[in-house]
């Protein structure tokens, strides 16, 4: 597994170097960058960590950087650095990353603590990441018929009642049946529940 | 483990319409029955019949939250076992629920494994 990296991003060099000396003290591995689009250009998508940001940040805000991580494939956890009182609503508004938000100045014991939860964080998305991935990869083996009857099955529906419904005999629909549990590796309907539970598929679909 | 004449009872206080019919669908299918409420106003207007095994509770539910809803509980006394999730992300909010007695916290989108074996926890809890 890649060590995780905290990106400290913040257009003051003071605040850089201070933040990044007490992260490493602490054992963490930094990485600084001077604004935004530094960090854009030098995070390697899917190496693990998390971002410390100021959100008044001059230039390319910290908000629109926020909406830049959101966008890709494996967003890391934000924590926001805001000044005293100034937490906007639209910072709040916006959920793409952000998992916390510190006022400056803000405690070093409090910002290792953030960093700790934040990379905690990004693990436990990771593995959610990894999961879904997985089961849509094994969902998308399904031909279009296996799909149909998939969507019947999670609906509580009896062979019989598939059968009748998509006007083929009970006997195909147990082949179905077998080949669906077969290409989503699962030996149970109830899997089968779990599964199109984490799919996000509704039978309602089905109309 | 469940009650052999009536499956226990799943409270779910849910306004997203589409995942409180994914999450009671999830109960069903794991034999339990789902108590299935829209907003913190109707499940304290007209709760459940029975007690339930547990609540499974949205935070941002457009009125009153679940925080709050959360609160008006404990401080009624309620020992309910709740499972708080949200789909923001901010640490803040798990401080919260925790600060107001949750009994466990799910970060959105949660898996049907993730919240099954939560139950389960609770449901061996609620036996021994």
């Amino acid at each position: 597994m890649n060590t995780p990296i905290v990106h400290v991003i913040d257009d003051d060099a003071g605040v850089r170097q201070a933040t990044a000396r007490l992260l490493s003290a602490a054992r963490f591995t930094v990485q600084t960058h001077q604004n935004g689009a530094d960090f854009l250009a030098a995070a390697g998508r899917g190496s693990a960590g998390c971002i410390i940001l100021d959100v008044r940040m001059p230039g390319g805000t910290g908000l629109d950087l926020q909406a830049a991580i959101a966008e890709r494939d494996d967003p890391l956890p934000i924590i926001f650095l805001t000044g005293f009182g100034t937490i906007p609503d639209s910072v709040r508004a916006m959920q793409g990353g952000a998992v916390d938000f510190l006022v400056k100045p803000v405690e070093p014991a409090i910002l290792l603590e953030a960093v700790s939860r934040a990379l905690a964080r990004d693990v436990e998305d990771r593995r959610a990441r990894a999961h879904r991935r997985a089961i849509r990869e094994r969902y998308e083996r399904l031909t279009t018929r296996e799909r149909e009857v998939f969507l019947h099955l999670i609906a509580g529906q009896l062979n019989k009642q598939v059968a009748a419904d998509l006007s083929i005999s009970e006997r195909t629909i147990k082949l179905h049946r077998a080949r669906i549990f077969e290409k989503l590796e699962v030996d149970s309907m109830a899997e089968v529940a779990r599964l199109a539970f984490d799919l996000g598929i509704e039978p309602e679909q089905l109309t | 483990m469940l009650d052999e004449e009536m499956p226990a009872l799943v409270a779910v206080v849910e306004d997203d319409a589409p995942s409180r019919v994914a999450i009671g669908r999830l109960l069903r299918a794991r034999g339990f029955e789902p108590a299935l409420f829209h907003s913190a106003e109707e499940f304290i207007d007209a709760p459940p019949a029975r007690s339930p095994l547990c609540l499974i509770l949205d935070v941002n539910l457009g009125g009153m939250s679940g925080i709050d809803l959360q609160r008006h509980l404990r401080q009624r006394g309620s020992t309910l076992p709740i499972i708080v999730t949200t789909g923001r992300r901010e640490e803040a909010i798990r401080d919260r629920a925790e600060a107001t007695g949750c009994t466990a916290f799910l970060w959105k989108p949660f898996t049907a494994t993730a919240l099954l074996s939560l139950i389960d926890t609770i449901a061996g809890r609620a036996h021994a």
